[in-house]
């Protein structure tokens, strides 16, 4: 007996018994076919890069180490480094000079003054972006946070380390690269750990848990204690490489402890630390003067001095002891003019490259009705140290410092002259310490080739050479 | 403490960053030598390092774990009656959530043979179970 509701005709089968997609069998081809698409069906497709390459460069290499100084928030140009003097504007106790023909606040920054036949002010910068933490991680990375490879590249810093990590000495113990009260510094990216900044706030005490609070032979106890329970699972590991790699971490981390050449390196004098200003950028300086007069293997340090995003009140007229240049420059005047003073006497500026930079820089001509400054492009660092040709000026901008009017450098290949970019920076450091910055790693997780120095054509970055000449 | 308004998004948590925390923001400084990221631009990474092996070793939050006077420590007096064997077996439970291996086991009862050193010894343990590499790559 036939069943009416599945066939009205005999032809042909009701609708829903009908051949068909059902919906399962709908995804399992679509799915397989979107999946394809991302298999690779060229192995030479899936791995742009294969071999390490770089174009012959000549590098300055004049320079061992690198104390990289970021100036978090973006302190204003034409109050600083660029100086403006504006009537009405500019406070009279910035006490506008010339110094060398160099044009500074003395009042403000009365101990850098003092220096400036040792730094070169860079004046034709101009930050790709105006967001605090996007232009900041720029400024680090050297590269658009944002763009492909943006989330995996490594700090600055991180590229010097592996890179000058070869030239490690038995015995020298101290981590490459080491970061100063910078809590939220970039990291390694897809480096090895082992490149990861090593992030101390530096206190009179040293670093923190160098010491085991069971004392020393306490503390050994432990050790052995650790060792005899676990190695079978951290020598020639059966867990693979990154369970042993983490042992050479506890290696390194015990050479650390209960070491006197590490608390002379870390600690500090309450007399040293009043004559870098007592302030906790001070101390950083301090330490990282200390740390390369201790010549144990770092080479890269950054430090970070925040809060110089001052949109309100920046001259401090309403409230002179909130967060003003007249409160915070301070602190970065003791702190850098100590640290070169120091360094050149104790031979290590030749060196040592010092790189002073904020993000971006700040609006230029009267202040804003709420009494500050807002976020600009056009910004002004400062290099010193490591053969810089100090007490020279390189770019020049408008009167009101809006813009650059001369750029005074030319990028390598004959380009045409343009800004300053983070990516420059970043090459000059890399030409300084002796790396190429040509460089293309083929170990990157996307297989896309890292470049150290990324290029965006047609812009080609590259070094300012100028500053050596 | 501050307070917060209502949460609308995960975003908004003030967890993990610019959180006043602990003294000198040790909680801060602890959570981000592990690389946790912060929601934001840095991802989280779980790459070691020496401060994280210097942090595990001798920070008080761990070695405050092994002490029995600790509020945190209560761990090691609530077992330390036990016979050695299940004392053992507690302490890799509770750390490792497994039961130690022939040669741990070994291991762990000859160190706790002599009973006059037993207290501390026990300590040692816990304080190697935190320290273990399973311990950190498993949790």
């Amino acid at each position: 007996m036939k069943d009416k509701k599945t066939s009205y005709t005999p032809s042909r089968p009701a609708f829903f018994k009908r051949p068909h997609f059902d919906r399962r069998r709908f995804f399992e081809i679509a799915g397989a076919g979107l999946i394809a698409s991302y298999l690779p069906l060229n192995p030479d497709r899936a791995k742009a890069c294969t071999v390490q390459t770089s174009s012959p460069v000549t590098t300055q290499n004049k320079a061992k180490n690198v104390i990289f100084i970021l100036l978090a928030g973006a302190p204003s140009h034409v109050d600083t480094f660029d100086l403006k003097v504006l009537n009405g504007t500019t406070p009279s106790k910035f006490a506008p000079t010339t110094v060398g023909g160099t044009a500074w606040p003395a009042g403000l920054l009365p101990q850098m003054a003092t220096q400036l036949n040792n730094m070169v002010l860079v004046r034709s910068v101009q930050a790709h972006a105006l967001v605090h933490s996007l232009s900041q991680h720029w400024t680090q990375i050297g590269r658009n946070p944002s763009a492909a490879l943006g989330n995996i590249a490594p700090n600055i810093g991180s590229v010097v380390a592996l890179e000058l990590d070869s030239q490690r000495q038995p015995g020298q113990i101290f981590p490459a690269f080491l970061a100063l009260n910078s809590a939220t510094a970039v990291g390694n990216g897809y480096f090895p750990a082992t490149y990861a900044p090593f992030r101390v706030n530096p206190a009179s005490t040293g670093i923190n848990n160098t010491t085991n609070p069971l004392g020393q032979p306490g503390f050994n106890n432990l050790w052995s204690e650790v060792h005899q329970l676990d190695d079978p699972l951290r020598v020639n590991s059966p867990l693979g490489q990154p369970v042993q790699d983490y042992d050479a971490f506890y290696t390194a981390a015990n050479q650390m402890m209960y070491n006197s050449v590490v608390s002379k390196a870390f600690s500090f004098s309450t007399a040293d630390s009043m004559r870098y200003g007592n302030t906790s950028f001070g101390n950083a300086c301090l330490v990282a003067k200390q740390v390369l007069a201790a010549n144990q293997g770092t080479r890269f340090i950054q430090i970070t001095l925040g809060n110089w995003d001052m949109h309100i009140d920046i001259y401090g007229a309403q409230n002179p002891k909130g967060n003003n240049l007249f409160t915070l420059c301070p602190q970065l005047d003791t702190g850098v003019g100590q640290l070169l003073t120091d360094l050149n006497v104790g031979g290590l500026l030749n060196e040592t490259l010092v790189v002073m930079v904020g993000e971006f820089g700040r609006t230029v001509g009267p202040v804003t009705p709420a009494l500050g400054r807002d976020h600009l492009n056009q910004q002004a660092m400062i290099f010193a140290g490591g053969g810089v040709h100090g007490g020279k000026v390189i770019g020049s901008t408008l009167p009101d410092g809006s813009d650059t009017l001369d750029f005074g450098w030319t990028p390598p290949g004959g380009q045409p002259q343009r800004y300053v970019r983070p990516e420059d920076v970043e090459a000059t450091i890399y030409s300084a310490v002796g790396i190429n910055w040509t460089t293309e790693r083929c170990d990157d997780p996307l297989g896309r080739g890292f470049q150290y120095v990324p290029t965006t054509d047609p812009v080609q970055y590259g070094p300012i050479n100028e500053l050596w000449t | 403490m501050p307070t917060y308004g209502q949460i609308n998004y995960a975003m908004q948590f003030p967890e993990p960053i610019g959180v006043p925390d602990g003294t000198n923001g040790h909680i801060s400084m602890w959570l981000d030598s592990f690389l946790r990221g912060n929601r934001d631009d840095q991802p989280r990474s779980s790459d070691g390092s020496i401060l994280q092996a210097l942090n595990l070793m001798n920070d008080t939050f761990v070695v405050n774990r092994t002490y029995p006077g600790t509020p945190v420590g209560a761990l090691l007096p609530n077992n330390i009656n036990l016979a050695n064997t299940d004392l053992v077996n507690a302490l890799f439970l509770n750390v490792l959530s497994r039961y130690p291996t022939a040669t741990e086991m070994s291991e762990a009862l000859q160190s706790l043979s002599n009973t006059q050193t037993r207290n501390q010894q026990a300590q040692n343990l816990l304080w190697s179970l935190y320290n273990k590499v399973d311990f950190i790559f498993n949790y």
